[in-house]
């Protein structure tokens, strides 16, 4: 046996010198030919031009203290609108006492993406906390049953987004997967409503079922009956996401094999214990990371509900951009709007696919 | 010395002390070959040895940081890659043919692409090459409508229409059916015949005892012998081709 | 009895399913039983008679003729029209910026790489109506008329708009493409009869210039026999204003620029994806081949990710006819804020003019589908 075995004497490669390897590196990567070395100097033309500029404009000449508009340097960005108005964009109009229970939805609302991060935690906990959370969040903000009552007229900023998106996604997903299991039902009248209702729903822009929540839903309510106009938005945008998330959950259906369907039924599971311990849990777990990209589909569509008069945060910068007093400092509002939604937007995006690299490590 | 100026005297493949890393993983150790003109040569050897790393390096698919690779006379040195590699042919594992284009256009437009062979000269050869193969019926049809053993018969035709001085090929059979490894083996068996200079990876044993000229075997990424097939399969030296050998003849039963 | 108890299963589902049905039905009636209440309260008409009465509201941007005194059937259409017009340009655009980013993202450059994938992670993460606002502002921040832009004294920017050249008959454009379409199909039968009898060649020469050609002898014979000439009305300054070409509002505008920036992203992450997943060793016997990376991204990769593609991108030009609708953040009058605004909120029929808008869009989106499934089929036939 010794034969076999014999201890291999271990070299590492021939490696150049850091220097020598960084140089390497950028001869290859940026002028690997006559062309791309071109290229390479027009962009890096282009950046020397733009950046300095730019960083100054916005960073480096930008006032960022005052409080009226004399105090912004004019050749430069003037952040005051939205340092000074902050309030504005965040709560709303939202009574300042009651602060606090925004502040306390906000945090449960990022808690259920930090509980979806531990994998250990019991599922029955995650789903109680999933289900507490709408009605929690609704109870908090709009009040009732011993909280104060806050009017949706009050409601704008980013209390109206995170609450639509947030409530809207939990919702929207019970409602997506039973979609999706009625489109692959058997029993033909189930399967042929649920395909009208997912494909007319896709097929019309979101902007004309916002109109039909504020103008047609009136007209279809028992006369005397009236809903608040942020309740109707938040059905409307339940319903929506609910088709879009319908079809997801019919892709992670479709994708899971065969045999699992089998098995279940050869140990004699029934329809919905079947759906409910075996093929759900898996389809669930694969489908987050695309799920979660639904979800930030959602947050950036609530920017719409400004066409039915909501004031989402959108909303609230267009009327700041058009008021006197910070007029002509539209720019400035419009990059922190495209800010602040790059930055949540692109971190949502970098999680799921963090999620999704975690499961493909789980399965393989 | 240009590639096309290469006479039959030297070596068509002549590799010295070639050294490669995977990161820090050495996966080829001082290996040192060289294969005639006309030479069969199969490679063989427990999964991980670096085979099929080795006959990568030759035609550049992979890089190797130490050593020298000389094929026709030329140095490897990653220029003229392309050059090089229409002079060398080669048959991979999984086939790869090109699903787009019809078993005709995988094997004329390399011709056209890159030897700049006009076209009816190109469809010609194609054509021949195909009714080698036993394929000539199937030109107008697409790869995913054939069966694997055909897939790879074609592949085999497409890298012949490049006129290749050599040939190699990476584990050919493995992803194939058993019943279709046996037309495989008898194209390659003819091309062989025919004075093709071949470097195989595979553990067709049969087919090595056949038509090879020297078996090598590898093992951690190191050469441990090669031999004629005669002395390598009745007589191997080193106790580690001896349990391979064991193991791929025997389907793993223990030396006594 | 086990055709007893099967007979018993069906029997339940059926009974499952009539009951679903009747609660549907049910639920439908109610709401249309307390909508006709409402509307009898409200005195507003029902039905789509309104389509023949006076609008009484302009339109700036109109592709037809359209006055105020015109029918609000006839504003649908020129909402209709202008609904097209947007989602077409944008397809356009969006294609080509976003093959562009998407080809960029797996350059090997790294500079070229890593500036595309920031610009694609840029434009897909801010939402549309921010991207609206934002081309609508810069439109309007452009100079005044008296400063505008111009591009040989034939094209004028400003924050009035984009005025382009327009032929003076509109008519004789229409019939000008048909002749070209016309003209293009004897070239098109031509090669489909030459490859139907060249099966054993598998090569198909470049037939593009030809088609082309063809198409254009047509229309040159109509000019020459008939002696009509196209003639351009050219735009030029006048006081504070233009006179004569056509205008391209800058509601327009954004809308455009905005709509096919979005979708470009989104687009180049689908040819990202494309790309990346044609199998490796395609790559790798094209290396062995001896191909150029040009020629082998050109003719091997390319047609591969193309395949890949094409149910994405269908989804992103319905997407792209969809969000056209934002048209009414900015004012631009197309389908959704002509129909769907304006004609609603003048005649309080609401009904019937959300479902008019809806059911366009609809229309809309299947017959894009169908023609994407279509092509789908067709290369599908490749068998990959």
């Amino acid at each position: 046996m010794n034969e076999l075995t014999h201890v291999v004497p271990v070299r590492l490669p021939p490696q150049a010198t850091p220097s020598v390897r960084a140089w390497r590196w950028v001869r290859q990567s940026m002028f690997p030919s006559v062309g791309h070395s071109l290229l390479t100097l027009l962009v890096l033309a282009l950046l020397a031009w733009c950046i300095p500029k730019a960083l100054n404009w916005l960073v480096l000449d930008a006032t960022f203290v005052g409080s009226t508009r004399d105090a912004c340097n004019p050749h430069a960005a003037c952040w005051l609108p939205v340092i000074e108005r902050w309030n504005l964009f965040v709560y709303g109009f939202y009574p300042e006492a009651q602060r606090w229970r925004v502040n306390l939805a906000f945090l449960l609302a990022v808690g259920a993406f930090v509980l979806l991060f531990f994998k250990r935690l019991d599922r029955r906990a995650l789903l109680a906390y999933l289900v507490m959370l709408p009605l929690l969040m609704w109870w908090l903000l709009k009040g009732g049953a011993g909280l104060p009552g806050v009017s949706s007229t009050q409601f704008a900023g980013m209390t109206v987004t995170v609450m639509l998106g947030t409530i809207g996604m939990i919702f929207a997903l019970p409602l997506g997967i039973l979609l999706a299991l009625g489109r692959r039902s058997k029993k033909p009248v189930i399967r042929l409503l649920c395909v009208l209702y997912i494909e007319l729903v896709r097929s019309v822009p979101v902007i004309s079922l916002l109109f039909m929540a504020s103008l047609m839903i009136q007209l279809f309510l028992p006369p005397g009956v009236a809903f608040d106009i942020l309740l109707r938005v938040q059905v409307v945008l339940i319903l929506f996401t609910a088709a879009y998330m319908a079809e997801t959950v019919r892709g992670g259906l479709q994708s899971l094999p065969k045999g699992q369907y089998e098995a279940a039924q050869a140990l004699g599971f029934g329809y919905w214990k079947t759906m409910g311990h075996i093929i759900l849990p898996q389809v669930l777990r694969q489908t987050i990371p695309p799920l979660l990209t639904q979800f930030i589909g959602l947050f950036k569509e609530t920017t719409l509900v400004m066409v039915v008069g909501v004031l989402d945060i959108v909303g609230i910068a267009s009327s700041t951009a058009a008021s006197a007093e910070w007029a002509g400092h539209d720019h400035e509002i419009y990059i922190f709007l495209a800010l602040y939604f790059f930055i949540i937007c692109f971190a949502l995006s970098r999680y799921a696919r963090h999620l999704e690299n975690n499961l493909e490590h789980d399965r393989s | 010395m240009s590639i096309a100026n290469h006479t039959d005297s030297g070596p068509i493949v002549r590799i010295e002390n070639l050294n490669k890393w995977y990161g820090q993983t050495h996966v080829l150790r001082d290996i040192s070959l060289s294969v005639a003109a006309g030479e069969k040569l199969v490679i063989c050897g427990p999964s991980g040895s670096g085979k099929s790393t080795l006959i990568r390096c030759i035609n550049q698919l992979e890089q190797h940081q130490q050593g020298t690779i000389e094929v026709l006379g030329q140095a490897l040195d990653g220029k003229r890659l392309e050059q090089l590699r229409r002079q060398v042919g080669m048959c991979f594992q999984s086939f790869n043919l090109f699903p787009h284009l019809t078993v005709l256009k995988n094997c004329t437009l390399p011709q056209t692409a890159n030897l700049g062979v006009p076209v009816d000269e190109a469809i010609e050869r194609a054509l021949q090459l195909l009714d080698k193969v036993k394929m000539r019926d199937h030109a107008n049809k697409y790869p995913s409508q054939l069966s694997g053993g055909q897939q790879q018969r074609i592949a085999i035709a497409r890298a012949l229409c490049m006129q290749p001085r050599i040939m190699l090929f990476d584990e050919p059979t493995s992803a194939l059916d058993p019943e279709m490894i046996a037309e495989v083996l008898e194209v390659m068996t003819g091309l062989a015949e025919d004075g093709m200079t071949m470097i195989c990876v595979t553990h067709e044993m049969g087919f090595a005892r056949k038509v090879a000229d020297r078996v090598v075997f590898m093992d951690g990424g190191e050469i441990i012998e090669q031999a004629p097939p005669s002395e390598f399969f009745h007589a191997p030296q080193s106790p580690r081709t001896q349990r391979f050998l064991n193991q791929i003849l025997n389907h793993g039963a223990q030396p006594a | 009895m086990l055709t007893q108890r099967f007979n018993r299963a069906r029997l339940l589902s059926a009974l499952q399913q009539g009951l679903v049905l009747l609660l549907v039905v049910l639920v439908f009636y109610g709401l249309a039983h307390n909508a006709s209440l409402n509307l009898k309260a409200l005195n507003i008409a029902s039905g789509f008679g309104f389509l023949t009465d006076r609008a009484g509201y302009d339109i700036s941007f109109q592709l037809i003729d359209y006055a105020p005194s015109d029918s609000y059937g006839r504003a649908y259409l020129v909402g209709l029209l202008n609904t097209l017009l947007v989602s077409v340009i944008s397809i356009v655009l969006a294609t080509l910026v976003g093959v562009l980013l998407g080809v960029g993202r797996v350059s090997e450059n790294w500079l070229v790489n890593r500036l595309c994938g920031m610009s694609i992670e840029f434009l897909r993460n801010v939402p549309l109506v921010v991207h609206l606002i934002w081309w609508y502002g810069l439109m309007l921040a452009l100079p005044s008329v008296r400063q505008a832009f111009s591009l040989a004294d034939v094209f004028f920017l400003s924050n009035a708009g984009l005025q382009v050249p327009w032929p003076q008959q509109g008519a004789a454009v229409g019939w000008g493409l048909v002749l070209i379409g016309v003209g293009a199909l004897p070239a098109i039968v031509a090669f489909k009869l030459r490859d139907a009898r060249a099966r054993w060649r598998g090569f198909t020469p470049r037939r593009w210039p030809w088609v082309m050609a063809c198409a254009l002898v047509l229309p040159m014979l109509v000019y020459v026999i008939s002696g009509t000439a196209l003639h351009w009305d050219v735009p030029t300054r006048q006081g504070f204003g233009f006179h004569g070409g056509a205008t391209l509002v800058p509601e327009l505008l954004a809308l455009w620029l905005a709509l096919s920036f979005y979708s470009a992203s989104y687009i180049a992450e689908t040819v990202r994806a494309a790309i990346q997943a044609v199998h490796r060793g395609q790559y790798e016997a094209a290396k062995a081949l001896g191909f150029v990376r040009g020629t082998a991204m050109r003719q091997l990769i390319a047609p591969q990710a193309l395949y890949a593609m094409v149910p994405q991108i269908t989804n992103t030009y319905m997407n792209i006819v969809k969000n056209s609708s934002l048209g009414v953040v900015v004012g631009f009058m197309e389908l959704v804020s002509s129909t769907g605004g304006t004609t609603l909120n003048q005649t309080g029929q609401a009904i019937e003019c959300i479902v008019l808008v809806m059911a366009t869009y609809c229309v809309i989106c299947l017959v894009i589908s169908l023609v994407m499934n279509v092509y789908n089929y067709r290369i599908s036939k490749r068998g990959h």
